[in-house]
């Protein structure tokens, strides 16, 4: 459902999380990632928070990077290249996929798939990436950092310079690669929520047995829960009339268990769309595989 | 804002306890409230590329119902229509349909055999059985998932010792929608074969065809010019040309037929052309095909009216359960003051949906395949009839569910038996209640020639046992089973077969039978919660509290997402005769007009689907 939150000067939110008005959102050129310039206060502080936290000592995030950021949709292409590239290989996390599949299976702690799925992606960008607790913890505060409305935690992350600490840990990681930074601090969530899902799916008495891999893929698929926008110039739509400096939330997961298509999960017919796609359903699908040719050894 | 209220309300107070345990006046806001919420989470459209139609020609869709049922919506022609999808009432990721070997466990013979089977027959002395009659009768109104794909079949073993004919059951597939455009990544989805809508299309047809073939005399092989339904001068209807059974009676939907339908169908083809009768006072020069329309639109709505006040409340016999419906129609202020002034406002807490603008809510309206699932109440038919006479109470024929289905209803039942005598059977007769071990045995093992080739010999040893064909349709359709339905919903779910019921012989022929709770199928899960004290079938009710939460989630969608139930519900569409007719009328004065020997059997009950008054032998 459409829902905007506007107290005049205060804050202007709009949140969507039906499939038809995210897909209109997305076309709609005034909408971008570029979050500097005016708006009401509570927008220009969420702005600031966003643009502050999620980028590399150089450089913005590709997932807060303006649709005319220098070279962003090549290397957007280039990576989905070389990430697709591993799917037509066949190498998917090969280091990984077997503990995957034993956290899938519930044979790894809860709290151990973090680091599990971290790791995975990050040996896509550093060959030797290792994810610690630390890696882990820091990418939980970096996620959680620019939408947090909790203003006590906010304020001990403010004395105690976690959000600082946790980027200069994860960009250190990576070479402050942002695409890197990106995957191991915000993507990896979407991920270790996917495999949480799968491992319910496993656990479900009967339930592994009625499905095929496709299907607990697409059933443990999880989208990221929002994504932000900026309207850059204003804009009347359907949706409104809304002023520069407008925020919008696209809440993907929400939009997801409506039409659970890649146009929406990964928001793949966007010009923001995310090049790790067909990794993320083959590694799925792996995990699953694994998980199922595992069980039938014993 | 109420709305936001009355949901969060909800959530607090079933995080306590079930709406039903609490008082009255927190139950009431509970259940507005649960439904404020469903209607914004539980509706889910599986349309992906819609068919953009073109208008009917010279059809007045602004006024009439088409007969495939599309530009009901007409901003979106096609929401509702004939071969359109069902919906879903959870989420899409979580429907797709279960697959080998979980999709045969546990065998669903086995649960036919060891819980659904009816050892003896246990009724439900409050309710007469037009319930289950009336109950089909709507169901075949609002879907179908038409003809099963011939080419693929279920095939399993039986279980050992079952004397189940060649050993194995063999079951014919349902058969998905085409996959289309957009269909990447979504399970399978499925056809409705006839109009969503609330639009009779039992009586009438879902199509321009079969509304020809309603209207037809058989004599002429004309249509009855006057607008009128074609019915032969006994009263009784025609007889459907070139069926394959002999003695099939005509209708819209005339599939799975047996004496309960018949009766309905009868009664409410005669209503039609009483209808159309009392349009002509008004509108003497007005042709049949106008006549016909107005009387359509006004006989549905009758039906509705029917259905929300009457059927249902009967069967959610509780203060609340009726307000929750009785408010659905007339609103808080009730049917009195709606008479006396109006309606106040467009809302419809106050002056109920009829009336109020259109809501979709969340998605385009549809049934949805869940709704299906928990309307499966066969449980409800008797495996034995008496048929007796109207005015001694003597028994005229004893027969089994055979005797009555299909075109026995014409060749076996009414020679012996005259219509009024079988209504005042169905008033004086009970039906099935809806627990575990109450599934009528001539259903579980029914022979399928009479079916599909009723002159092919080689088929007269095939039968079907229709609760295992319930079971597996649920599971390869994709509808959660119990446990999972219920946590779709927001409900409570049980941990243990300790907690799905209280009667520790199910329990322990459940765990004998699923060995874990989360496997129990929705269709033994909403039987079993009639014994369960904490979370179960609330007091007064004939179902589940789980089919409950659909059931107010889609009663109220089928008037709320309709024109004809909403914005155009007003006089100037449906005439001032037929707008009064509805408001004037329900099931005692449709049963008295057609039927007025029988008006001193259910005089004094509060509700005609309760039992009526059994003749005293003189």
């Amino acid at each position: 459902m459409t829902s905007r939150l506007r107290i005049p000067g205060l804050v202007d939110l709009l949140r969507l999380d039906d499939p038809a008005s995210i897909a209109d959102a997305s076309e709609d050129t005034r909408l971008d990632r570029e979050f500097t310039g005016g708006g009401p206060l509570l927008n220009r502080l969420i702005a600031r928070r966003i643009r502050r936290t999620l980028r590399t000592p150089t450089a913005p995030l590709p997932s807060v990077s303006p649709r005319t950021y220098p070279r962003r949709g090549e290397r957007q292409a280039e990576l989905r290249t070389r990430l697709n590239g591993f799917v037509s290989a066949g190498t998917i996390a090969p280091d990984h996929v077997a503990e995957l599949a034993a956290y899938v299976r519930g044979e790894r702690e809860e709290d151990a798939i973090g680091p599990m799925a971290q790791e995975a992606i990050g040996r896509l960008f550093v060959s030797d990436y290792r994810a610690t607790p630390q890696t882990w913890r820091a990418a939980c505060v970096l996620e959680a950092a620019p939408r947090s409305m909790n203003l006590l935690r906010t304020l001990y992350w403010i004395a105690t310079g976690a959000v600082t600490r946790s980027r200069r840990v994860l960009c250190g990681a990576v070479g402050d690669d942002p695409p890197a930074v990106h995957a191991t601090a915000i993507a990896v969530h979407s991920l270790v929520r996917s495999l949480r899902a799968m491992r319910e799916l496993w656990l479900e008495p009967g339930a592994r047995d009625r499905m095929s891999k496709p299907t607990a893929v697409a059933r443990s698929l999880r989208a990221p829960e929002s994504v932000p926008r900026r309207w850059s110039a204003a804009a009347t739509t359907k949706r409104g009339t809304f002023p520069v400096g407008a925020l919008v939330l696209l809440r993907l997961d929400a939009a997801r268990i409506r039409h659970p298509e890649p146009e929406i999960t990964f928001m793949a017919a966007s010009w923001s769309h995310c090049p790790a796609g067909d990794w993320t359903i083959a590694l799925l699908g792996a995990v699953w595989e694994s998980a199922c040719s595992s069980e039938s050894i014993r | 804002m109420l709305e936001r209220f009355l949901g969060l309300f909800a959530r607090l107070t079933s995080r306590i306890r079930p709406w039903h345990r609490w008082p009255f006046l927190v139950a009431m806001p509970t259940l507005a409230g649960i439904r404020v919420n469903m209607r914004e989470s539980n509706l889910f459209d599986t349309e992906t590329s819609p068919r953009l139609g073109v208008p009917p020609a010279a059809v007045d869709v602004r006024n009439q119902r088409t007969a495939d049922g599309s530009y009901n919506d007409l901003g979106e022609p096609w929401m509702g229509m004939a071969g359109t999808r069902f919906g879903r009432n959870v989420p899409i990721p979580d429907t797709f349909g279960e697959q080998a070997p979980g999709i045969y466990d546990p065998n669903p013979r086995l649960v036919s055999i060891r819980l659904l089977q009816r050892r003896t027959f246990v009724p439900v002395p409050h309710l007469n059985l037009l319930v289950p009659a009336w109950l089909q009768f709507m169901v075949h109104d609002w879907l179908s998932h038409g003809e099963n794909d011939a080419s693929v079949k279920h095939e399993f073993e039986v279980p050992p010792g079952d004397d189940w004919p060649g050993g194995r059951m063999s079951i014919l597939k349902s058969r998905p929608d085409n996959r289309r455009t957009g269909d990447a990544n979504r399970p399978d989805a499925y056809i409705n074969t006839e109009t969503h809508w609330w639009d009779a299309s039992q009586i009438y047809g879902s199509s321009e065809e079969r509304i020809r073939l309603v209207r037809t005399d058989r004599e002429t092989g004309l249509i009855v010019e006057n607008g009128k339904l074609a019915i032969l001068p006994d009263g009784h209807l025609p007889l459907h040309p070139g069926h394959k059974t002999a003695g099939q009676e005509l209708a819209g939907v005339n599939g799975n037929w047996w004496l309960g339908l018949s009766l309905l169908h009868t009664l409410f083809a005669r209503e039609h052309n009483s209808i159309v009768d009392r349009l002509r006072i008004d509108n003497p020069g007005a042709d049949g095909e106008w006549l016909f329309q107005k009387a359509r639109l006004v006989n549905a709505a009758l039906l509705a009216k029917i259905h929300t006040t009457e059927w249902t409340p009967a069967l959610m016999n509780s203060p609340e359960g009726r307000l929750a419906m009785r408010g659905n129609w007339w609103g808080l202020l009730g049917e009195r003051f709606g008479r006396a002034y109006g309606r106040v406002g467009d809302g419809e807490l106050l002056s109920g949906i009829p009336g109020s603008p259109a809501d979709h809510h969340a998605a385009p309206y549809a049934m949805t395949e869940e709704f299906t699932a928990v309307y499966r109440m066969h449980s409800l038919i008797p495996d034995e009839f008496s048929l007796r006479s109207r005015e001694s109470d003597d028994e005229l024929l004893r027969t089994d569910f055979f005797g009555v289905t299909r075109g026995k209803v014409r060749t076996e039942v009414y020679p012996k038996v005259a219509f009024d005598d079988v209504l005042y059977s169905f008033g004086t007769s009970h039906p099935g209640a809806l627990v575990l071990h109450n599934y009528p045995n001539g259903l579980r093992k029914m022979p399928e020639a009479p079916l599909k080739s009723p002159n092919d010999p080689s088929q007269a040893d095939v039968f079907i046992d229709l609760a295992s064909i319930d079971l597996l349709r649920d599971r390869e359709r994709g509808v959660p089973r119990y446990c999972a339905f219920r946590r779709h919903l927001g409900m409570v779910v049980p941990k243990s077969f300790e907690e799905l019921t209280d009667d520790i012989e199910w329990q322990a022929e459940l765990r004998d039978v699923y060995g874990d709770v989360e496997k129990v199928d929705l269709l033994v899960g909403t039987l079993a919660e009639s014994k369960a004290s904490r979370n179960g079938t609330p007091p007064g009710f004939g179902f589940s509290d789980t089919a409950f939460r659909i059931f107010i989630l889609l009663a109220s969608r089928r008037l709320k997402s309709d024109r004809f139930f909403t914005e155009d519900f007003r006089p100037e569409v449906y005439t001032r005769a037929g707008f009064d007719w509805i408001r004037d009328n329900n099931f005692r004065s449709v049963l008295e007009r057609h039927c007025p020997d029988l008006a001193s059997c259910f005089g004094d009950v509060r509700n005609v689907f309760f039992p009526w008054r059994r003749r005293t032998p003189a």
